[in-house]
């Protein structure tokens, strides 16, 4: 029996975001299986937020990264990856409710709004909270998560979650189905264990 | 792909027309109608009018310049630097497609603030007594020409420089395409001698300002108050020589929308290999 491809297969990346600066990640590796986590740790400036943004393809890069056996970026790969970003900003002065759903309509291939409310729901933000354009930073985390979870995609890429029990319960979910998830934060917590693997950069390459 | 290209541009144009400080710029715009209505009606009749027109241009290049480099400069730096247009690209949408929604959006916000400024000094003009002012439309409708091509200017540098480096850049395109004009006229009277060349090769290779026959009039008569003054020259033995502008020409009107056309393709090849 073979045994299946990885969900996201990483190798040699290495990102320089000025021509001729220092690069934000060297040499780094690494493969998460279909089911599989992987927790990216590491201080201010390591590079995490920039190895997932390598794996979206959103950061011209050099090396290999395969997501769902196709190139990050790719229309059809991008539609299987579910993103959570940081911070709280992303929302840009929408309200939660119209990012999730233009998020899952973009990610259902125009069925417009399909798993919003679903998905909200399963981040934990109130019905109340989900019209509202200025969240606080813990609601901005847990639209971050439905923005993620919309519409059950395939790999679960995690920007600085925040360990809620509607986190917690969305990661187990997902690797119950078979769903690969990568998630990167500072503050590791129960996400080691949670998620199964651990990945430490420092600044400018892996260790 | 036209669906989502619908949906960003929908999302994208909701987001923008419910900001604070947008909503807060075309309030204070539409509040100095009333002021420029009652300074109009203080003067003589035959002053009343070139006086409200002054003032109306006044807000058209202040109020419109303020919402241009606005939102020109936070096309995509912002949006990049904030995750929001990773989120999307994330979630499936192409980066032409963002551009173009943010592009889309941002036009329709400036339409939007001009035609709601456009309102009011047209309740303002009737309010007068001197019913609708259809110059002034042409005015509002030439600015919406000229402010597009400085918001773009500013657009397409966003997507490589920040906010404040795109309103210098959005500010040098509008002055430029104002000097090349009102040089082309100067040199066409053969007033700036050995810069005669020089001035219509810019004239010819730059964006233009657009002027409207109303402003024109107001420029060369001396009214165009502080946001039109009249065009002089200083010239030896002569002092300064007031240099007569024209309306600008369908050749300036469609050369200004080719440069619009232009930097919009510009923020589009800009945006395809930005970090987001």
């Amino acid at each position: 029996m073979t045994e299946p491809s990885p969900a996201i297969a990483v190798e040699g990346l290495e990102v320089v975001y000025q021509r001729g600066g220092e690069p934000a990640v060297v040499g780094l590796c690494f493969q998460v299986p279909p089911g599989g986590g992987l927790l990216l740790t590491g201080g201010e400036g390591a590079g995490k937020t920039t190895v997932l943004r390598a794996v979206l393809g959103l950061v011209p890069f050099t090396g290999t990264v395969a997501v769902l056996d196709g190139r990050p970026g790719d229309d059809d790969v991008a539609r299987r990856i579910g993103y959570g970003p940081q911070g709280r900003r992303f929302m840009e002065g929408h309200t939660a409710r119209d990012v999730v759903r233009l998020v899952a309509a973009l990610r259902t291939g125009g069925r417009a709004h399909e798993g919003a409310e679903d998905a909200l729901e399963r981040a934990g933000l109130p019905p109340s909270r989900r019209g509202v354009r200025v969240l606080d930073v813990e609601e901005s985390r847990r639209v971050a998560l439905a923005c993620a979870v919309a519409g059950d995609p395939d790999v679960l890429v995690l920007d600085d979650p925040w360990e809620h029990p509607e986190t917690v319960e969305a990661i187990r979910a997902a690797r119950g189905r078979g769903a690969a998830v990568l998630a990167a934060t500072h503050l590791a917590g129960g996400f080691p264990e949670l998620l199964g693997a651990t990945l430490e950069l420092a600044p400018g390459a892996a260790s | 792909m036209t669906g989502r290209l619908v949906d960003l541009t929908r999302f994208e144009t909701l987001g923008i027309l419910r900001r604070r400080w947008y909503l807060i710029l075309i309030a204070i715009g539409a509040l100095t109608v009333p002021i420029a209505a009652i300074t109009a009606a203080s003067h003589v009749a035959a002053l009343e009018a070139d006086s409200y027109r002054a003032s109306a241009a006044s807000l058209m290049l202040i109020g419109g310049l303020i919402a241009a480099l606005a939102l020109g400069a936070t096309t995509i730096s912002t949006g990049g630097a904030s995750g929001h247009l990773g989120l999307l690209v994330a979630a499936g949408a192409g980066r032409t497609q963002v551009t173009v929604a943010r592009l889309v959006g941002r036009f329709a916000a400036l339409v939007v603030a001009l035609a709601a400024w456009c309102l009011a000094l047209q309740a303002g003009s009737a309010a007068l007594g001197r019913g609708l002012d259809g110059p002034l439309a042409v005015h509002v409708a030439a600015s919406l020409e000229s402010l597009t091509v400085v918001m773009l200017a500013a657009a397409a540098t966003s997507t490589v420089m920040g906010p404040a480096v795109a309103v210098v850049v959005g500010l040098i395109v509008h002055v430029t395409a104002q000097a090349v004009v009102n040089l082309q006229a100067a040199a066409n009277l053969g007033f700036i001698r050995t810069w005669d060349r020089l001035a219509q090769v810019a004239y010819n290779l730059s964006p233009r300002a657009v002027y409207s026959p109303m402003i024109v009039d107001m420029q060369n008569r001396g009214q165009g108050g502080p946001a039109a003054p009249r065009f002089e020259l200083n010239q030896v033995n002569r002092g300064k020589v007031p240099i007569p502008l024209e309306a600008a020409s369908l050749g300036t009107v469609l050369w200004t929308a080719f440069w619009c056309a232009l930097l919009a393709w510009l923020c589009v090849l800009g945006m395809r290999r930005r970090p987001l």
